[in-house]
C-alpha cells in the first residue's frame, strides 16, 4: 500500500470505463421513462374523466415507499464516502443497509399492488400505473441485485479508497432509480385527483 | 472532457428553449416533456464531464485502459428485452421466455465482463 500518494495522484485523470458507462446508461434510462410520461399526459389530455371512475390510489404506501427510497439514496452515498475515505467496514454497514432498504421497498410495493383494486387491464390508467411501477419496481430489482454484487465485492476486499468505481456506478444508478420513483409519485399521488 | 462538457451544456440549452418554445406555442405534453426531460439529460452529463474535467490534471499520461473485446451478449440482451415488451402484449409464457432470456445474459455478460477484469488484473 503506498502512502506517499500525492492528491494529483491520487485524483483520477477522467471519468473511469464503468463510472462512465453508468453515467450513459442512466442518460438513455431518462428519455426511456421520459416517454412512458409522455405517454400517461397525452393519455390523460384525450381521457374525458381521469382517473376513471372506480380507481383509487391510496397514497400511505406509496409515501412509506418514498421514503425508502430517499433514505435508501442517502445510505448508499455514505457507503460511497466511506469506501472513498478507507473506512470499508462502514462502508460494507451502509451498503448492506441500502440493500436491505430496496428488498424492504420491493417486498412493499408488491404488497401494495395486491391492495389496489384495479388491475392491468382496467383501462389506460391501470395499464399506465402497471406498466410505469412495474418498470421501475424492475429497475430496482436490477439495482438491488447490482449493489449485492458491490456488497460481495466489498466483502471479498475487491474494492478500496482507490478502486470503488463499481460501488460509484451502483450509487448514480440508485440515485437515478430514486429520482424516477420521486417523480412516479408526483404523477401518480399528487398530480392525480382523488 | 472539457469539449464534451461543453457540447453538452449547448444541447441542453438548446433544448430547454425549444421545449419551452414548443411547449408554450403547441400545449402538447408529449413533445414539451421529451425535450425538456433530453435537456435535463444533458444538462447532467454536462455535470459530470465538468467536474471530471477539473478533477483532471492538464497533462496526465494515458493510462492503461481495460480492453473488453466485441461481446454477442448486449444483443441478447436487447433482444430479451423486446421478447418481454411483445409479451406483454402477446402473452404471458412469452414474457417467461423473455425473462430467462434476459437473465442468462445478464449472467454471461457480467461473466464475460468480470473474466476480462481478472486477466486485466
Amino acid at each position: 500500500m503506498s502512502a506517499v500518494a500525492t492528491p494529483e495522484r491520487k485524483a483520477k485523470p477522467e471519468l473511469s470505463g464503468p463510472v462512465l458507462g453508468m453515467v450513459l446508461f442512466v442518460a438513455s434510462e431518462a428519455m426511456f421513462f421520459a416517454a412512458f410520461f409522455a405517454a400517461f399526459f397525452t393519455i390523460k389530455d384525450n381521457e374525458p374523466v381521469w382517473p376513471p371512475p372506480g380507481i383509487h390510489l391510496e397514497d400511505k404506501v406509496a409515501t412509506i415507499l418514498t421514503v425508502i427510497l430517499i433514505v435508501s439514496s442517502v445510505t448508499v452515498q455514505i457507503a460511497l464516502r466511506s469506501m472513498r475515505s478507507g473506512a470499508s467496514r462502514r462502508a460494507k454497514i451502509w451498503l448492506g443497509v441500502t440493500i436491505a432498504l430496496g428488498i424492504t421497498f420491493l417486498a412493499l410495493q408488491l404488497y401494495d399492488y395486491s391492495q389496489l383494486g384495479f388491475g392491468l387491464r382496467d383501462g389506460p390508467f391501470g395499464t399506465l400505473f402497471y406498466v410505469m411501477t412495474g418498470l421501475h419496481m424492475a429497475h430496482v430489482f436490477g439495482g438491488v441485485v447490482f449493489l449485492a454484487l458491490v456488497f460481495s465485492q466489498v466483502l471479498r476486499g475487491r474494492l478500496s479508497s482507490e478502486h470503488h468505481d463499481p460501488m460509484s456506478a451502483g450509487a448514480i444508478y440508485w440515485d437515478f432509480v430514486d429520482v424516477v420513483w420521486i417523480c412516479l409519485f408526483i404523477v401518480f399521488y399528487i398530480l392525480t385527483p382523488r | 472532457m472539457k469539449p464534451l462538457s461543453r457540447i453538452c451544456l449547448g444541447l441542453a440549452i438548446f433544448l430547454a428553449v425549444t421545449g419551452t418554445v414548443y411547449g408554450l406555442t403547441s400545449h402538447e405534453p408529449a413533445g414539451t416533456m421529451l425535450l425538456l426531460v433530453a435537456a435535463l439529460t444533458f444538462l447532467f452529463l454536462f455535470l459530470v464531464f465538468r467536474s471530471a474535467a477539473q478533477r483532471s490534471p492538464e497533462e496526465e499520461p494515458e493510462e492503461e485502459e481495460l480492453e473488453i473485446g466485441p461481446t454477442i451478449w448486449p444483443f441478447g440482451f436487447a433482444l430479451s428485452g423486446a421478447v418481454i415488451a411483445i409479451g406483454v402484449i402477446v402473452a404471458d409464457w412469452i414474457v417467461v421466455v423473455g425473462v430467462l432470456g434476459f437473465a442468462v445474459c445478464a449472467w454471461g455478460w457480467l461473466r464475460e465482463v468480470t473474466r476480462s477484469h481478472a486477466a486485466h488484473d
